[in-house]
């Protein structure tokens, strides 16, 4: 499963997000081929501002 | 539209131009307060000066760019409000600033810098009116 | 009618010279006391004890009206005040969203302070013409208008009987009137309400900007709480200011260069990322309904439902594309490089008084494409336009509005009021026509749509005292608390947000916290001391922009490049240097953030204590209604079954397998009641309160805020 894979499913689907596999950053282009494994500690932090 | 074209081959990195700027305009010879500025990158020279395309004229809030007979992008120095914004919108960083000033400045092709140049990497040319970035109010709310 | 009548009919009733000042560092160290009633007119200073507790702006505003009142005084005695406020940085012009006012109030819809945020001009040329804070007491007998003049040092209170009353009407009029030619049109700024403000609770105020390449005058609102309807109950028409010269140093700053530097900096942030981010200079705030939607967020039909697949058609790309005008500078003062101020233009109205002509539409924010849109079930993107149009010129909140003509249209769809109590208006979900008839009737001061304007908490009680309805039901679906109308988020599923709405001072206004993001996605905030320091933090510091001038949405509606490698880029750490260093620039003052915060509590518990003052800051006004929390009906459940029922089953440890749908809504709406009681101990011991919503002495000792009048308020509830 991939960092894209993933996004589909939660339908995240706001561009402004913080995507973070273990800690490091990945980058928007590397979504389709960040590899997402088992026990991986995945954050995906959207900033939106709001009103 | 006039302006003051560049070659940036050419160009000997003497600094007259920037002293003739400063001087005639701020009395003082300063590159800091020249409208053109000679920067180097990897070790080649880089000329930074306005080439009139006209796309701060839209940015400003109160109208303070026009263009002139000559085709040439001026700051009405007395409507400006200081801003800065035509300063942070240049996309050729030619806008220039300084704080002992609270309106911005810029290159208006006067012509003097070009006369003091020893190798002819500026000189002052014509652009077709067409090339002009700004939009007349009538095209922007016809819809 | 032409200007030169409109003039000559008004009657000088008192005239002030005044010496023009100098501003000091960002304060111009005095403001202007205007009373309507005995036309007084007079100068007051600013004290350093100002300065060092209330900062300025909504800080200002709030220590003159509680000095104004008692705790007895209703909003229409001639003894509340509309005080209007900058703040120390207000009117710089190399930093974006430095044009903002405070307003503040007493609100004719819950009795206690409102403070409201708003753009235009009317805040910096005040100041630039002298004062720092203009207060207005008493009420006239016939229509007046205020004038400051502060290119000559004159201050005037005129009946002015034969302007127009309605904001896009009134604004040009009085622009005109004042302005000595076109050039000089950008130096007038002029406040006005509306015709709507004179029937409904909740009016607003417009502060007019001039737009020198529409030509137009321009509105930006005060929108929350009704001050409008204090305005005209008042029987003030308009203010007027006029300053010429405007120019970036006027404020005289300590420190320009730091100034110069960060704004530059901040507009190449914007032209770089603008169009990466959000499109603000493209649709300001409505970048982010189609977001809403699409994590199931958007009010939709009074707040049942979170998204609908109408919204397509007001999403924001169909206004970029078909409606608002693009590549104008757009920002609501100079130097707001966010421009968020966008406009339709050449819009042609359809209905009412001004059907037929070609007007300029000052929106949609967000808030309107939500409120007067998905909320009413007006998927249409011409009908918003025109709403939000009569809104604004009739001078009628868009959220308030937006909220209780949902709540209007619920009860309708469901019975409770039906076509005889209406006067023959079908006010089903997605009714445009009818939405817009109630505005008119609001604007006449006749029909259903009166009735609709008193606001949702009064609409509850008549509706059951009346109609016979179930005011259980009404109050559960009624969204409003204090008194105030929910603004246009859903926070059904985020407990931080529900105490982002509910432990606020004026009432479910987002300004103070916006976490639905944090909370529900990101589940930044798992525990309640998490969610609790987050409702303390982010209160406090959102807020802050309130003091000086400032508006929020530079702060984080864009961020820089590199924000996602801070350790916390929901704070944009950038952005707050950013202003620590306009407010050393302008005042020379050094703030950390730790400073700017207890700026912050020092006004927010103020305010507290202030709304405990008259009647509405304890543990019992922070109830929220259910339908803010969870589901109330067996529709809303079912549309979401699968995440309640996998609530109930985790956290609640209760098996929905063959239960009724009725049965799981009152297991679920058990534990997220006591969920937002376990919440509000959390949030009061964070801020320093006691757990009935009181601030505690000792708190008040670590703010340095122990002024008589306040311990006086709190000491025997401690």
């Amino acid at each position: 499963m991939t960092v894209e894979d993933i996004m589909k499913i939660k339908k995240f689907s706001y561009s402004r997000i913080i995507v973070k596999v273990n800690d490091k950053h990945i980058e928007q282009e590397d979504y389709a081929v960040t590899v997402v494994n088992d026990g991986d500690d995945v954050k995906m932090i959207h900033l939106l501002a709001g009103g | 539209m006039r302006y003051l074209a560049k070659e940036d081959s050419k160009c000997i990195q003497c600094k007259a131009c920037e002293e003739i700027c400063s001087t005639t305009y701020f009395k003082v010879n300063d590159r800091n307060k020249s409208c053109i500025q000679i920067n180097e990158k990897d070790g080649m020279p880089e000329i930074n000066v306005c080439d009139q395309c006209g796309e701060c004229i839209d940015i400003c809030p109160v109208m303070a760019i026009t263009r002139d007979k000559k085709g040439i992008v001026r700051i009405n120095k007395k409507i400006c409000v200081g801003c800065f914004m035509c300063v942070g919108f240049c996309s050729k960083l030619s806008m220039r600033q300084h704080d002992d000033h609270i309106e911005p400045f810029k290159c208006i092709a006067c012509d003097m810098c070009s006369k003091v140049c020893p190798t002819g990497a500026i000189y002052i040319s014509e652009r077709d009116d067409s090339e002009a970035l700004e939009m007349p109010l009538e095209k922007i709310f016809n819809k | 009618m032409d200007i030169i009548t409109l003039k000559n009919n008004h009657k000088l009733l008192k005239e002030y010279k005044y010496e023009l000042g100098k501003i000091d560092k960002g304060y111009a160290n005095r403001t202007l006391y205007v009373n309507v009633s005995d036309n007084n007119i007079m100068e007051k200073p600013v004290t350093q004890m100002m300065k060092d507790k209330f900062v300025g702006g909504k800080g200002f505003g709030l220590w003159y009206l509680w000095n104004a009142v008692t705790s007895e005084t209703k909003w229409n005695d001639p003894e509340n005040e509309i005080v209007i406020a900058g703040g120390p940085v207000c009117g710089i012009t190399q930093y974006a969203g430095t044009g903002k006012s405070l307003v503040c109030s007493l609100s004719p819809l819950t009795d206690i302070p409102i403070d409201s945020n708003v753009g235009g001009f009317f805040g910096p040329l005040l100041k630039f013409s002298g004062f720092d804070a203009l207060e207005i007491q008493g009420k006239a007998e016939k229509d007046v208008i205020v004038y400051i003049d502060g290119n000559t040092g004159v201050v005037t209170i005129e009946e002015a009987p034969l302007e127009a009353v309605d904001g896009h009407v009134l604004g040009e009029q009085l622009t005109e009137m004042y302005a000595d030619n076109e050039a000089d049109k950008r130096n007038v700024a002029v406040v006005t309400a509306g015709t709507g403000a004179e029937h409904s609770r909740f009016g607003l105020l417009n502060f007019t900007f001039y737009d020198p390449r529409r030509k137009v005058t321009r509105l930006k609102q005060a929108g929350r709480g009704g001050i409008g309807t204090v305005f005209r109950d008042k029987k003030i028409k308009a203010l007027i200011v006029k300053f010429s010269n405007v120019k970036g140093d006027l404020n005289n700053p300590f420190d320009q260069a730091i100034i110069n530097k960060t704004g530059i900096k901040y507009h190449k942030e914007i032209h770089d990322l603008d169009s990466k981010q959000n499109n603000m200079r493209k649709i300001g705030t409505a970048n982010i309904i189609e977001v809403m939607d699409a994590y199931d967020l958007l009010p939709v039909m009074n707040y049942q439902y979170g998204m609908h697949p109408d919204t397509q058609n007001i999403k924001s790309t169909v206004f970029i594309e078909k409606y608002i005008t693009q590549g104008v500078q757009d920002g609501c003062w100079y130097g707001c490089s966010m421009a968020c101020a966008k406009a339709a233009d050449n819009f042609e109205l359809k209905t009412g008084p001004y059907k037929g002509q070609k007007v300029t539409v000052d929106g949609p924010e967000y808030e309107n494409a939500a409120g007067l849109g998905s909320n009413c079930a007006i998927f249409d993107p011409e009908g918003i336009l025109e709403l939000n149009f009569y809104c604004d010129t009739y001078a009628i909140d868009t959220i308030s509005f937006g909220t209780a003509t949902a709540f209007a249209m619920e009860c309708y769809e469901r019975g409770i009021i039906n076509k005889e109590i209406t006067g023959g208006m079908e006010l089903n979900f997605g009714n445009f026509e009818a939405a817009a008839e109630l505005l008119h009737q609001m604007s006449r001061g006749e029909g259903f749509g009166v009735t609709v304007g008193q606001g949702i908490n009064r609409m509850k009680k008549l509706f059951a005292e009346k109609y016979g309805a179930d005011p259980d039901f009404l109050f559960d679906i009624g969204m409003e608390q204090k008194g105030l109308e929910y603004s246009e988020y859903g926070s059904k599923e985020s407990l931080a947000q529900q105490g982002g709405y509910g432990l606020t001072n004026k009432g479910p206004q987002h300004d103070e916290a916006w976490l639905i993001f944090m909370d529900m996605v990101n589940n930044q905030i798992p525990t309640f001391e998490d969610k609790a320091e987050a409702l303390h933090y982010f209160p406090m510091f959102r807020t802050w922009f309130g003091l000086y001038g400032l508006c929020k949405l530079p702060w984080n509606d864009i961020v820089p490049a590199d924000n996602k490698y801070t350790s916390e880029p929901a704070k944009v750490p950038e952005h707050v240097q950013n202003y620590l260093d306009v407010v050393y620039g302008v005042t020379g003052k050094k703030l950390s953030v730790s400073d700017m915060i207890k700026e912050s509590e020092r006004v927010y518990n103020f305010q507290k204590i202030f709304c405990i003052r008259m009647g509405k800051g304890l543990r019992a006004n922070d109830r929220t209604p259910y339908r803010s929390m969870g589901p109330v009906t067996k529709e809303e459940y079912e549309s979401r079954q699968e995440r309640y029922d996998s609530q109930l089953k985790e956290k609640v440890v209760y098996d929905p397998e063959g239960k009724s749908t009725e049965e799981k809504i009152a297991v679920l709406r058990k534990y997220r009641e006591n969920q937002y009681e376990l919440l509000m101990d959390a949030v009061y011991k964070r801020r320093g309160w006691n757990s009935n919503a009181v601030p505690k002495l000792e708190h008040l000792k670590y703010l340095d805020m122990e002024l008589p009048e306040l311990i006086e308020v709190i000491k025997d509830l401690q």
